[in-house]
């Protein structure tokens, strides 16, 4: 079989990956808030109205445009669909394994390597998942790793580079953090055969693009505070200054001089605990164990690639470490970087950046093998992938609360009794359970739209005739003329009992056969 | 054989002096208080030589009851030894801990240079040992972990000797009796330590000149003497409650994946089951290399997140990547590293596998190893250093010696200020006031009810209560195995007037002429204004751990 020939079959296979099972996973409550701004986007509004926006609404953060407007484009063609939802993301997982081929060619000459790293691309649980959702991640991935092929051509184009960076500064913030290093490492350490005018061209374009995205971001309202939050919130957790004080304030107490205390125990924490923090994120559980701990962009019980992989990276770290081509090794490590300023989370959507150089480290371990060894390795590969693809209902109930796809008949329900009744839904039923309302019923987003220009982790909680319940709000026996269901979660319905004569009528369940929501057919209002 | 140059010589002895001193300094001290293990250690110790029994009656016991942990009886009998020794003093129990946490520093050196024939890398790996947060912690923790350690160094140090000079068989034999003695000291250690040994023997297989025909006998009898180890393993019932105990199946968030795994079909409920088990010991395995638990916060000194210590110092790290990068790259080193890798990889076994996310107790070995690859981390970074000019030099060298110093004197503040403040409880601190208080006031009380119910955020049942009060009245063993039993109310052991148990203060309050020390877990809010409070316990940090209450 010719190179091409056996590209193709590998391309195949990750197109067969990714449409396997197409419906899995359901969606998370920002995937589907993706998905239905990329309907509404494709008739020239978001979600709350507002005409193409450049920044967009979620639960935890801003979201660049990027991601949406991909989204949008599946949504012209398809409608409002599954199909329209995951395709334009499936695309991208498929460009990405092109586009590790073409970047394997650059770094070696040898054809199995190609194979190898593409294969591996092609078969990573983390990066198929990434695919099947709406999400920024893939893009991001893709559009890094086509930075790194424009950065190490023979001759560069400077409109694709420069193009490629707008793009990717608009994916992720994240972007913004590793942009600048990433290309000066790239043209100074790593390539250096650029001329100088050409590496100083380079380093400046990406230094001014993540400067000016800043620079533009700090002016939004709440741009300071989301960066703080979300990027930056090493420096505002309370732990590690609470930490501080008390360990230096126990030293008081024991007679320590404060001046010691103040010498052992000072803001250099930061520096260790950012660095540690960092590094965890790049331990090898994540990359061969368990990606993330709600096992929400891999199986459960599987790192970002199979398991026996392990042996390839490490003998790939041997190798590039013998023949003193350890520069490359610092790639991972360098994109994960903006990991050590998310403390105290893990930041899986970050280290999924590194995963194509990583398939790179495994598939240099895999030249080094022989045909046996290598042929049991990629068998085994196989099997884990296969037996994890075949029973899902493991991962689907232990993915109930993150991924929940017992809501769409609950959704679709309430969606129907609106028709003729006011109905309320308890808003801890699931998290973020308007992005579901709006995705999985025939919603008409007008009844959302709102005139916030910026809105920075809104809750939209009126939807028509449908109307989410918090905790904060009370309820009241509803009177005379008022028709009202309500989808209620265990602590409404606590809270409701008290009412004279309410009954939930029946239940719904969730993925682990457990009642998820009760349902009230009338009496209940709220104040 | 190498002849160690005067100047070497006077180094090793300045790193055993450090390495002494930070283990003995204040050693009756810190800990601050006598733990659950090391009181029940010492004074099961003290039953044993006194009647041969543990205190529950049970003749030279192959494995310890202790508090329904089985524990293993290396410990527990050379402490008796020490008994008979010195007689009973608190820092008794430390005494075998320590004397194997400093044996462990030449152990290291030894074995460090038979392995890489270079003297300085020894030297290094000695004092990382010898300054090791790890070491230092678990040396002064009554930990017997550390005697397996030393004998398993001292046994392969003995084979690496025996390769050198492969006529004179007493290496071998040495080698021999001291690993299988290493098996005996710990349960880990009955398998990680063949498991090294066979590895040992994988990678020098070629060193072994003499054919392996010579190694016959020697290996005869090495199975002689772990046959006895077998047969308590596989027949003492403890030794096999004890597994099952600490095994990963034990872990909830394990078992909460085997729910999701449920299936009608049985056949795949079983395979799901195992793949389920699988998965979940591979990746908690592989957790034992977090870089956060390895030189963050793995010791778990303070609550307080990475202002914490773990087993190794931070200076270390960059040391492992340099080390990383000269084994990889020196072909005379590959056996040295391939050794070292797999012990490594033997050693976090253990850990792996058990209920814990971490447990440094069970992965000590580790360390050592690590230690011993930060000095060959340190050797490579000298080596580039020293050939500098002076000018240059001075700078390079007084950084890192700087901040050596001010890490060390960080775990130092962590292990002698903090971890007293924030870790109290998890040493059973103030139960030695408690017993002391209660045997002040035995004449005064009919019975003494106490309620090991404590906790300064959350109620857990404190164990070895018992232990507290016999080791601290001086109880005579022999007389505890008498009155040691269990009484009829929920979780109550009775000896003597002494009752230990569920505190129910609807009818406990009715007692008379009754001593009652419990927390406030187990009181009412305004038992203070309304009875007569002998006596209140507190924490190190000064929160209120116990009441003593007159009835």
């Amino acid at each position: 079989m010719t190179l091409h020939k056996q590209i193709f079959a590998v391309v195949l296979l990750a197109l067969f990956l990714r449409v396997l099972n197409f419906s899995f996973p359901a969606f998370t409550g920002e995937e589907a808030s993706i998905a239905f701004r990329g309907h509404t986007l494709s008739m020239g509004v978001d979600e709350l109205g507002r005409s193409f926006p450049y920044l967009f609404n979620s639960q935890y953060d801003y979201r660049l445009p990027l991601t949406s407007y991909v989204s949008a484009l599946g949504a012209i063609f398809f409608g409002k669909s599954e199909l329209a939802a995951r395709i334009p993301f499936i695309i991208i997982g498929l460009v990405l394994v092109l586009l590790t081929y073409k970047v394997s060619t650059q770094l070696s000459a040898k054809k199995s390597f190609h194979i190898f790293s593409t294969f591996i691309v092609a078969t990573s649980p983390v990066l198929i998942f990434a695919s099947k959702v709406p999400n920024e991640s893939i893009i991001a991935t893709t559009l890094l790793l086509l930075l790194f092929y424009l950065l190490n051509k023979d001759r560069l184009n400077l409109v694709l580079i420069f193009l490629t960076i707008i793009f990717l500064i608009s994916t992720s913030k994240f972007a913004w953090f590793i942009l600048a290093p990433f290309v000066i490492y790239t043209v100074f350490i790593y390539r250096n055969t650029l001329n100088l005018r050409d590496k100083l061209k380079l380093s400046l374009i990406s230094l001014t693009f993540a400067i000016l995205a800043f620079a533009f971001f700090l002016q939004i309202p709440q741009g300071t505070r989301s960066l703080s939050e979300n990027n930056l919130s090493l420096f505002s957790d309370i732990t590690i200054t609470n930490g501080i004080n008390r360990i230096r304030g126990q030293g008081r107490e024991s007679g320590w001089p404060p001046i010691l205390g103040k010498m052992l125990v000072n803001k250099s924490h930061f520096f260790a605990a950012g660095s540690l923090h960092w590094l965890s994120n790049m331990q090898p559980a994540v990359f061969f164990s368990q990606f993330d701990e709600n096992a929400n962009l891999s199986f459960a019980g599987m790192g970002a690639f199979p398991k026996i992989t392990i042996i390839p990276a490490i003998i790939g770290i041997l190798f590039l470490i013998r023949i003193k081509s350890s520069k490359f090794l610092l790639y991972p490590f360098l994109i994960a970087l903006p990991s050590a300023l998310v403390y105290p989370q893990f930041s899986p959507e970050i280290v999924i950046l590194t995963l194509p150089f990583v398939a790179y480290i495994i598939a240099f371990g895999f030249l080094r093998i022989n045909r046996i060894f290598r042929g049991l390795i990629l068998t085994l590969m196989m099997l884990e992938l296969f037996i994890n693809f075949l029973f899902l209902f493991p991962q689907v109930k232990l993915t109930n609360d993150f991924r929940p796809e017992w809501i769409k008949p609950i959704v679709r329900e309430a969606f129907n009794l609106s028709d003729t009744a006011q109905v309320f839904i308890s808003d801890d039923i699931t998290w973020d359970i308007t992005s579901f309302i709006e995705w999985y019923t025939p919603f008409n987003p007008e009844d959302a739209f709102l005139d916030i220009p910026y809105p920075y982790k809104f809750r939209q909680t009126n939807l028509g005739k449908i109307k989410l319940v918090g905790a904060s709000d009370s309820f009241r026996s509803c009177g005379l003329g008022e028709n009202s269901k309500f989808f209620s979660s265990k602590r409404d319905l606590d809270r409701a009992k008290d009412l004279n004569s309410i009954q939930a009528t029946s239940t719904y369940l969730n993925s682990r056969k457990e009642v998820a929501v009760y349902f009230i057919e009338k009496g209940v209002c709220i104040n | 054989m190498y002849k160690l140059k005067n100047s070497k010589l006077l180094i090793f002895i300045i790193i055993l002096l450090i390495g002494i001193f930070f283990r003995l300094w204040k050693l009756p001290e810190y800990p601050v208080h006598l733990s659950h293990d090391e009181v029940s250690q010492a004074y099961d110790a003290i039953s044993i030589a006194q009647t041969g029994h543990d205190i529950y009656g049970n003749f030279l016991p192959t494995i310890f009851p202790s508090v329904n942990d089985f524990k293993s009886p290396f410990y527990t009998y050379t402490t008796s030894l020490v008994y008979f020794l010195i007689g009973n003093h608190e820092w008794m129990i430390r005494v075998v801990g320590v004397f194997f946490g400093i044996g462990i520093i030449p152990a290291v050196f030894w074995f460090t240079l038979k392995l890489t024939k270079r003297i300085n890398i020894a030297l290094f790996a000695s004092l990382f040992t010898a300054i090791s947060p790890s070491e230092i912690f678990f040396s002064r923790k009554s930990f017997e972990n550390g005697a397996g350690i030393f004998f398993l160094l001292v046994s392969l140090s003995c084979l690496l000797t025996y390769l050198e000079k492969q006529k004179k068989q007493r290496w071998l034999y040495s080698a021999v009796f001291l690993s299988a003695f290493g098996m005996y000291t710990y349960f880990s250690h009955a398998v990680i330590i063949p498991l090294m040994l066979a590895t040992f023997i994988l990678i020098f297989r070629k060193s072994f000149t003499q054919g392996f025909k010579k190694c016959f006998p020697p290996f005869l009898l090495w199975i002689v003497l772990i046959i006895p180890l077998i047969i308590i393993i596989m027949t003492n019932p403890g030794s096999r409650y004890r597994s099952q105990t600490v095994f990963i199946t034990q872990d909830t968030a394990l078992e909460r994946q085997l729910n999701c795994a449920e299936s009608e079909n049985s056949l795949l409920f079983q395979f799901l089951n195992f793949k389920t088990i699988g998965d979940f010991s591979f990746n908690r395995y592989l957790g034992q290399f977090d870089p956060a638990y390895l030189f963050g916060n793995g010791l778990d000194l303070t609550n307080q997140g990475f202002l914490n210590m773990g087993p190794l110092l931070l200076f270390q790290l960059p040391l492992l990547l340099i080390a990383a990068f000269y084994l990889i790259r020196r072909v005379n080193f590959a056996n040295p590293g391939k050794l070292l890798v797999f012990l490594i990889v033997i050693g976090a076994l253990p850990s792996g596998l058990t209920f814990e996310p971490h447990s440094p107790h069970r992965m000590i070995i580790v360390f050592t190893l690590l230690n011993i690859v930060s000095g060959i981390g340190a050797f490579s970074l000298w080596q580039k250093i020293k050939n500098l000019k002076t000018v240059h030099r001075i700078p390079l060298v007084f950084v890192p010696v700087a901040l050596l110093t001010l890490n060390i004197a960080y775990f130092l503040h962590i292990y002698f200020v903090n971890y007293p403040y924030e870790k109290s409880q998890y040493i059973h601190y103030p139960f030695k006031q408690v017993a002391e208080f209660v045997w002040s006031e035995y004449d005064n009380f009919e019975q003494i009810i106490f309620d090991p119910l404590f906790g300064e955020s959350a109620p857990v049942i404190g164990t070895a209560a018992h232990y507290y009060l016999a080791y601290y009245g001086e109880y005579l063993p022999a007389k505890f195995q008498r009155e040691y039993r269990i009484g009829e109310k929920e979780r109550e052991v009775i000896f003597d007037k002494f009752s230990i148990r569920k505190v129910d203060w609807k009818t406990d309050q009715d007692l008379r002429n009754a001593l009652i020390i419990a927390s406030p877990w187990s009181l009412p809010a305004d038992v203070d204004g309304k009875n007569k409070v002998l006596k209140k316990f507190y924490y190190y940090d000064g929160k209120l751990a116990f009441y003593a209450i007159s009835l």
